[in-house]
């Protein structure tokens, strides 16, 4: 027990009341009575929980007390994650991280999404031509799921074919680490497995894609080792497939609730890369991202000490009054966003370019597409655990058929 | 009217090329935005101010 908790919380991210509820959890959460932006929670071991704006954005800002570390002895997560070994560069604080992340800024730079842009294109035509004239679809395994999951893996250089099996063992890891530890660790050591695969397949002849380039590029002088490549690689699997994949499938949930707000996108569509932003802040894919105190501090006028864990609720202080004016309403044109979609900091999500290319392309293709599409909601299904990314696991819909595009 | 991105603060989340295209590059390997030289007087302010309100991480400073 945090001693001495000025405000302590009954709250549990891997419940399934925050999926179902998350509006109304934010709410208790944010609007208490002593108006504090953080608290304790004793569910999971302990940990701290910060939903608030102006301490999240702090904390991001400080890495040496809120260190991003992870390792056997200092495990990550709240509960512990069930993976090993740290994640490059997500698991590491300063220079170190900062020296991982030039390995692939080659790669994951706002220029190279954009000469993506044609291929996205692509690919998302092709997705929409499989079940345009169908008049029905389950839009994530279609869509949503399957476009960040083949822009990955070709952007990796690796059989986009192979697809879904990858998708599933990521799943695996990111949802089922509470519910199926076991499960769980057995789709991490898949992951391991293949990935390694990969990376004595490509030994000796690298080609002109990012993994050969994480493989040639050097680190202060040495190139990665093979354990350091495996988990390189594993990070961009896990932030590539579930995370873009989440963002989408929650709006256009919330967008079937709102026949005003289908309009004014259907209206609106070429506004699509700045819309996006609105939708990345009220709906996006949450994540359980931690810190953990590295030395005894006072935060916001709560007592901190070294060890403990620090939940930082980024998809919570995007709704944040203090911040955002009316924050349960959907403002396409919102004025002033500076949502925390993506975090912020040392740590800003490397994909952030590409996953806004990549949504920005499905939305536009849906709303000049099958705009009148109607959601299935007997046959939904959101991922049981949200406690690490809020995502559908399915999402039937059903529609007026169109006409394939050449 | 002076405009520039702190380069201590920028991280790169380059959604100052989304709102203000014509104001702002971005240094790849330095992963953060800079202003187009030029810009500050051909630019008009209210577009700098939509793409320092739009900041996420405060970076973008306007003195006029």
């Amino acid at each position: 027990m945090a001693t001495n908790a000025k405000h302590v919380i009954d709250f549990d991210h891997h419940s399934p009341v925050l999926r179902d509820n998350n509006t109304e959890v934010f709410k208790s959460l944010m609007y208490n009575e002593h108006g504090c932006p953080m608290g304790w929670s004793e569910h999971h071991g302990g940990f701290w929980a910060i939903w608030g704006y102006e301490a999240l954005y702090a904390a991001v800002q400080d890495w040496q007390t809120f260190s991003s570390g992870h390792s056997a002895e200092c495990p990550k997560g709240v509960p512990s994650t069930n993976y090993i070994d740290p994640l490059i560069p997500i698991d590491y604080d300063g220079q170190i991280q900062q020296d991982f992340r030039k390995v692939v800024l080659n790669w994951f730079n706002p220029g190279h999404a954009r000469g993506m842009q044609a291929r996205i294109q692509q690919i998302c035509d092709e997705l929409v031509n499989s079940f345009i004239e169908r008049g029905e679809a389950e839009l994530s395994y279609e869509m949503f799921t399957a476009m960040p999951a083949i822009v990955t893996l070709e952007m990796l250089g690796w059989d986009s074919s192979r697809w879904r099996e990858w998708v599933d063992w990521v799943h695996a890891m990111i949802h089922d680490g509470v519910l199926d530890p076991e499960g769980s660790m057995e789709a991490v050591m898949n992951l391991y497995g293949s990935i390694n695969k990969e990376i004595s397949d490509r030994r000796d002849h690298l080609g002109d894609d990012l993994f050969s380039d994480m493989m040639r590029t050097p680190v202060n002088d040495r190139l990665l080792t093979d354990d350091e490549l495996r988990n390189f690689a594993l990070l961009v699997l896990l932030g590539g497939m579930d995370t873009t994949a989440g963002v989408t499938g929650n709006s256009l949930l919330l967008i079937d609730k709102d026949p005003a707000l289908r309009q004014q996108l259907i209206d609106n569509v070429d506004q699509m890369p700045k819309i996006i932003e609105e939708f990345l802040r009220i709906a996006g894919p949450g994540g359980g991202l931690y810190r953990r105190v590295t030395a005894d501090t006072e935060f916001f006028g709560e007592q901190l000490k070294e060890g403990e864990k620090v939940l930082m609720m980024f998809w919570a202080a995007s709704r944040d009054p203090k911040a955002f004016p009316d924050p349960e309403k959907i403002d396409i044109f919102r004025e002033e966003n500076r949502h925390m979609a993506f975090g912020l900091g040392p740590h800003r999500c490397l994909g952030s370019h590409h996953a806004r290319m990549m949504l920005s392309t499905m939305m536009t293709a849906i709303f000049t597409r099958f705009a009148d599409f109607q959601v299935q909601w007997d046959g939904v299904e959101r991922f049981e655990d949200c406690g690490s990314v809020y995502a559908v696991r399915h999402l039937p819909v059903t529609f007026t058929p169109g006409t394939r595009l050449v | 009217m002076k405009v520039w991105v702190d380069p201590g603060r920028c991280r790169g989340h380059a959604l100052c090329l989304t709102h203000a295209p014509e104001a702002f590059e971005f240094i790849d390997l330095e992963d953060r935005s800079i202003v187009i030289d030029g810009a500050v007087g051909q630019v008009a302010l209210d577009v700098f101010q939509t793409a320092a309100k739009n900041c996420p991480e405060r970076a973008i400073i306007i003195e006029e």
